[in-house]
């Protein structure tokens, strides 16, 4: 009676069940019944608890295998649990779930950083190859877009979409898309898929066979039916029978794995997204191979390396035409005349601009000289006088016209030399010009000889060598009248040279005798003659004023005895001139 | 989100795609097209704090030449019978239809809808037909597809029917 125990837990029945039996008959049937052991244990908590644990494990995995309403029963309970340990201590709950979240993210940020790389790598491809110029120009032809023909050529197949749509009711349980595909509203899609299948099972009495496939345009829907469920994927291109058999495993994993959920469903198709993975191995794409080995980033390096060749070689010759222009600047600047003072590029030409004295050689003859294209360079020229001996001498010649006979020198100090001969009136037009000329100190005309100088000089010679013969007394000798015509013109000509050169000329007639008689006889007799040609020349038309007979002096009047031809050739009158400067006027 | 299908079914020119039409999009045309086969469309809307997504079945009308698709029902958890007010014998049809119906998938929430309220003085329907409604234990209402009257009404009290 000892082992009864006297808890409320089991007196309250006691109470209910027994109510003509006293207490201690009560006890005493209990013990009889199961045992004071078995009643100890199904009353005390303590020893309940321990029995309860060892088939707790085995009894909550034989309920999941029968039906999931432990799992749904606990799902509260583990919900409030894990809220409950976020609010104590979110430490735990960080600690216990690093270990998963880590690779798990890591794997994640991996698989998106390569299908990023991959992206940019096909889209470089496709934006850099020759073949997208020639899409280009297709979807240009054609009217299509790029993405379009883009996709028609590199595009063996491609999984669009995916559903799993719930057989009996039509109603869309999952739905994958793959990225940059637009899709209609998927229940709408589902829905009218449904109806077709049962349109075509009805009209064609096909109660077991389904709709495999559709074709619409460019996309075909591949079927594939289950008990519960039915996979349709919508494909564009060709796609390999591989995809069915794929299909066909999503759907049979489905089938194992949701079994349950599929017969219950009642419209939530939330709980279906367990089935996403399976799906995802439906998702699938395959593209042409690349016809070449190349990768888009050997083409950027192609393109450039073309760049920097091109922009080398451009370089270069900039170089090497800005080195032209250069040296034909400094040609310029040697030139006399001419000084460049700017250098400088304007689009495609180069602009030369400085002074130049319009006496100074053409530009254009030293651009001509070099390699450059004449047209690649413009000039633009001031114009200035030039100081450069050169150009001053080039200017005196412009000016005075000089005769060829006359030849010009410039020295350092600016003196103007003239040598030659010339005729007076271009020298005194000389004289005239040249101090007017900048940076002309001195006109120099010393060894320049007036051609009228030396005509008169000649004249004179050829006068002074004339002799008018006489007989023996004042009678010209016979044939002597042409000698006097010739003297008469050679003063005529002397008359107009005098006058050129402005000098003033005397012909002096000296009349000559022999030393035969008298002195003061001959002294008559040699006036006489001087007289007789003066009157010869003056009836010639000869200026009175130019002629001055006189008797020639001699020292030897009364000479010896001479030879007889000596003493004839005596009888003469011969000229003589006398060049006198005109009087400065007062 | 729940989801459920709901089939539309009567008699031809009864309303059921107008009906449609006004309580998923809000307008209605005069203008008569005949459904060939059958229309999908989708409302989502909260009701009683419970997201809801109904794919409403709009199917073509039946007649003595077209009799409705009954494997467009399956898997339906409601479906509407559409009666025409002005024109009796489209309540008959209902009648014929909802027999077959049950035979096919069983007995499903399912509501009459009275259309065309608003061509009051064309009404053919009277008090002994919504007597027999109610001996039938069928639940109907009264409305206009074009004025809109009772349409989100008959919908909703049928999405009740069905949570």
């Amino acid at each position: 009676m000892s082992n009864i125990p006297n808890d409320s837990e089991h007196t309250a029945p006691s109470s209910n069940s027994a109510e003509d039996l006293n207490g201690s008959e009560l006890a005493t049937l209990r013990n009889l019944l199961i045992g004071a052991e078995m009643a100890d244990r199904c009353y005390n908590s303590k020893l309940r608890s321990e029995d309860i644990s060892r088939v707790l494990p085995e009894a909550v995995h034989l309920s999941l295998q029968e039906n999931p309403a432990l799992s749904q029963a606990v799902i509260p309970t583990v919900e409030q649990a894990i809220k409950t340990s976020v609010v104590t201590d979110q430490n735990t709950l960080s600690e216990a779930l690093f270990p998963i979240m880590g690779p798990a993210i890591r794997k994640a940020i991996t698989a998106a950083i390569q299908n990023l790389t991959d992206s940019l790598n096909q889209s470089l491809e496709h934006s850099l190859s020759l073949n997208s110029l020639t899409w280009r120009f297709e979807a240009w032809r054609t009217g299509k877009s790029f993405a379009e023909v883009l996709l028609l050529r590199t595009l063996i197949f491609q999984v669009e979409q995916v559903f799993l749509i719930h057989k009996s009711t039509g109603l869309v349980l999952e739905h994958l898309v793959s990225a940059a595909t637009i899709a209609q509203d998927p229940d709408l899609v589902a829905a009218m898929f449904t109806a077709i299948q049962d349109f075509v099972k009805d009209s064609f009495s096909a109660r077991d066979n389904t709709l495999g496939s559709l074709q619409v345009g460019e996309l075909t829907i591949w079927v594939n039916e289950g008990p519960q469920a039915l996979i349709a994927c919508v494909i564009r291109g060709n796609a390999p029978p591989k995809l069915r058999l794929t299909m066909v495993n999503a759907l049979e994993r489905i089938h194992v794995v949701q079994a349950i959920e599929l017969k219950n469903f009642h419209g939530d198709s939330s709980i279906f997204a367990a089935s996403q993975p399976y799906l995802e191995d439906c998702l699938q794409a395959q593209y042409q191979p690349k016809q070449s080995s190349q990768k888009p980033l050997v083409w950027i390096g192609g393109a450039l390396g073309l760049l920097l060749l091109g922009w080398g070689t451009w370089t270069g010759m900039s170089i090497y035409q800005q080195h032209q222009v250069q040296a034909l600047a400094e040609r310029l600047n040697q030139e006399p005349g001419i000084v460049v003072v700017q250098t400088q590029r304007q689009g495609s030409q180069y602009v030369i601009s400085g002074l130049r004295d319009p006496l100074a050689k053409q530009p254009m003859e030293l651009i001509q000289q070099s390699d450059l294209d004449p047209k690649q360079i413009k000039t633009l020229w001031e114009p200035y006088l030039s100081f450069d001996s050169q150009l001053i001498l080039a200017r005196v010649n412009n000016l005075l016209q000089p005769p060829p006979t006359v030849s010009l020198h410039m020295d350092e100090q600016g003196t103007l030399l003239a040598s030659g001969t010339a005729s007076q009136s271009w020298i005194a037009d000389a004289q005239r010009l040249v101090p007017q000329l900048p940076n002309v100190t001195h006109f120099d005309i010393q060894q320049l000889q007036p051609i009228e100088k030396q005509a008169l000089r000649a004249l004179q010679q050829k006068i002074e060598a004339q002799s008018i013969l006489f007989t023996e007394d004042v009678q010209l000798a016979a044939n002597q009248g042409q000698v006097l015509q010739a003297v008469a013109k050679d003063l005529r000509s002397l008359t107009q040279l005098s006058q050129a050169l402005q000098q003033r000329v005397t012909v002096l007639v000296e009349g000559r005798t022999d030393f035969v008689g008298q002195d003061i006889v001959n002294l008559s007799v040699q006036q006489a003659r001087a007289n007789t040609v003066t009157e010869k020349l003056l009836q010639q038309g000869i200026d009175k004023a130019l002629l001055k007979p006189i008797a020639a002096k001699t020292s030897n009047l009364s000479s010896p005895a001479q030879p007889s031809s000596v003493v004839k050739s005596n009888r003469k009158v011969t000229f003589k001139l006398t060049f006198t400067q005109p009087t400065a006027p007062q | 989100m729940l989801q459920k299908k709901i089939c539309m079914i009567g008699a031809f020119a009864t309303g059921k795609t107008s009906l449609v039409s006004q309580f998923v999009h809000g307008i209605y045309s005069d203008k008569y097209q005949t459904t060939v086969g059958v229309k999908i469309d989708k409302k989502s809307l909260i009701l009683d704090d419970q997201d809801l997504k109904i794919i409403l079945w709009d199917i073509h009308g039946e007649d003595e030449f077209q009799k409705i698709r009954m494997s467009y029902l399956r898997g339906s958890s409601g479906y509407i019978l559409v009666v025409d007010g002005t024109r009796r014998d489209t309540l008959g049809t209902s009648f014929q239809l909802q027999k077959r119906v049950e035979e096919t998938i069983g007995k499903v929430p399912f509501i009459t809808i009275l259309n065309k309220y608003d061509l009051s003085h064309d009404w053919e329907l009277g008090n002994e037909d919504l007597e027999e409604l109610s001996a039938r234990e069928w639940q109907y209402c009264l409305s206009s597809a074009k004025t809109g009257l009772g349409v989100e009404e008959c919908f909703l009290k049928l999405a009740r029917m069905m949570l």
